[in-house]
């Protein structure tokens, strides 16, 4: 009697565990983490040149080695905050030297008169400011 | 020679288990069950004992996140210490009747541990508090920064607890990638949740370690605050302060009195709000603990020092001591028109409920004790009713004495601070629920 209680509590705790895992999507994100590696997925879900634009700001700190730490504007600020966080670099100060645009729709050369464009990936800009 | 790129997806699934193993031995020292009843009369269960252990950890961290520190020195100090407490715990105490008394309740709690860290691993996303502001605090510190440095980021007058134990995690993990460092904030919340749940005796066990847990998670749970936000810190803190509390007016032990202390410094300098939750709890010691004159004197004082502490230090490494804006302001005498005061009043009621909607837990506690108090006014545990007032009260005056905009700021903001304050009452509810089950057969 007491292996029946046992063996129907375990198919019980089994059925539950089954349960749970299914419904928090359990073996979907296993299998999304055998499928896709970390920059895949950061991207997916930082965007690469929409949402915060991790992708582009990925691809432009590995490209040039800026000395400070720059400044990025996203497009929809109300929405999306500023990528640089991800980036940050402790044992640099903040310059506005260069300016990273992440989705900007509005028009650049007008709203950045000190500024000339480096890279463009469709919204997305790179900005220099030039020196008098 | 480089993994490839299928052995480096396998070594990320590895490190995340992995994880999970270190928590687990980092955590079970420097106390366990046989040491803890040496001193007390109180038998503690084995996610009491974490509990405490975590509490013992925190304190260390929030200290060595003031100075200059090897963290990877640090952490593989512990988790030797760790691995020396294990062989020894598994030499002293008898594992065995540990296991097969609560076998299931493990398993279950290392599989929804599982469950959450995967879900996190996927869903890296880091929401708006979490990239806007916290992650430049666990920057500087995975980067070997101090205290001191998190005057140079935005919002550097935030409290840095949590933060620290995000760069401290993510530096020794074995990808150092970002959202290891998070992992700890679904593990200490499921610690929590199976915390207030394990100490269920007599009939109906079943519905009560696993049913009521599960009710717990699915009503507390929000992925989205996994993204870098401190709530689920402060909801742990205030979780295990109110079970801590509970097993304090019983038994005045000396033990609980200490870890009490401890999780209010915690609680301090997890968020701003920490700041008040010290007065509120303060208060609710010295008129609920059941405890002499000189017990309340020493507890009142120990937290008095912590909060000067807070501003002492804060003034000396960051420079300042302030909150987001002013106490006291001008703007303040507007609610002297009482047209003013009742529209502000009925819009923060407003987004409270539908806060309560977002974070179901709250009608919950809200079903249960008005059940409880209709049933049998003497078993309410009057000291979560009179928490429960000077709670919403607190809310009440943070929207009442901000100069921001009510509309943008409360549908952004209560709920999140209505989550973390019902980790104080998830307890004694928890507490009346076992009751009502018990009570019918």
């Amino acid at each position: 009697m007491r292996k029946i209680l046992i063996k129907n509590n375990l198919l019980v705790f089994f059925i539950i565990v089954l349960f749970i895992s299914v419904s928090n999507n359990y073996f979907l994100n296993s299998y999304t983490l055998l499928k896709n590696d970390y920059d895949k997925r950061m991207i997916f879900n930082h965007g690469n040149c929409e949402k915060e634009g991790y992708g582009f700001a990925k691809f432009i700190l590995n490209k040039y080695e800026f000395v400070n730490n720059i400044d990025s504007i996203n497009g929809n600020p109300s929405t999306y905050p500023g990528i640089g966080g991800l980036f940050y670099d402790n044992s640099k100060i903040r310059s506005d030297d260069y300016l990273l645009l992440i989705n900007y729709q509005n028009n650049v050369s007008q709203k950045f008169k000190n500024y000339v464009v480096l890279e463009q990936i469709q919204n997305c800009y790179l900005l220099k400011k030039i020196k008098k | 020679m480089l993994p490839s790129k299928e052995n480096k997806k396998m070594i990320e699934i590895f490190s995340i288990y992995f994880q999970l193993l270190v928590f687990l031995i980092i955590f079970q020292f420097p106390f366990n069950s046989k040491i803890l009843n040496t001193f007390q009369n109180i038998k503690f269960n084995y996610f009491e004992v974490i509990s405490f252990n975590i509490i013992f950890h925190f304190i260390f961290y929030l200290i060595i996140s003031f100075f200059l520190f090897d963290l990877k020195i640090y952490f593989l100090f512990e988790l030797s210490l760790g691995l020396v407490f294990l062989i020894y715990n598994l030499k002293n105490i008898n594992f065995k009747k540990i296991f097969n008394d609560n076998l299931f309740i493990i398993i279950f709690f290392l599989i929804l541990n599982f469950i959450l860290f995967t879900n996190i691993a996927t869903n890296l996303r880091l929401e708006w508090d979490g990239l806007d502001h916290w992650i430049y605090k666990a920057q500087i510190y995975f980067q070997g920064g101090t205290f001191g440095d998190i005057k140079n980021v935005e919002f550097s007058y935030y409290p840095q607890l949590g933060s620290f134990i995000w760069g401290y995690f993510w530096k020794n993990s074995i990808l150092e990638i970002e959202y290891f460092g998070r992992l700890i904030f679904p593990f200490i919340f499921l610690v929590g949740i199976f915390l207030s749940t394990s100490k269920f005796e007599g009939k109906n066990q079943f519905v009560k370690i696993f049913l009521i847990p599960i009710l717990l998670i699915t009503l507390c749970l929000d992925h989205y605050l996994f993204g870098g936000y401190q709530d689920y810190l402060l909801f742990f803190l205030l979780l295990t302060f109110s079970k801590v509390f509970y097993q304090f007016r019983k038994s005045k032990s000396k033990f609980l009195f200490i870890v009490l202390i401890l999780n209010t410094i915690l609680i301090l300098w997890t968020k701003q709000e920490g700041f008040f939750y010290n007065i509120i709890l303060t208060i609710v010691f010295i008129f609920f603990s059941n405890s002499n004159h000189k017990n309340k004197f020493i507890f009142v004082s120990l937290v008095g020092l912590s909060l000067l502490s807070q501003i002492m230090l804060k003034n000396y490494f960051i420079g300042s001591f302030n909150f987001n804006e002013d106490i006291i302001h001008n703007e303040l005498f507007r609610y002297l028109n009482i047209l003013e005061f009742l529209s502000t009043f009925f819009l923060i009621t407003k987004h409270i409920l539908i806060s309560m909607v977002r974070y179901p837990i709250w009608i919950l506690i809200i079903v249960v004790m008005t059940y409880i108090y209709f049933k049998n006014k003497k078993n309410l545990l009057n000291y979560s009713f009179f928490y429960f007032l000077i709670f919403m009260a607190f809310v009440y005056a943070i929207y009442f004495q901000t100069k921001m905009d009510l509309e943008y700021l409360l549908p952004i903001t209560v709920d999140r601070i209505l989550l973390q304050g019902s980790g104080f009452l998830l307890y004694p509810t928890v507490i009346h629920l076992e009751r009502i089950i018990s009570s019918k057969k």
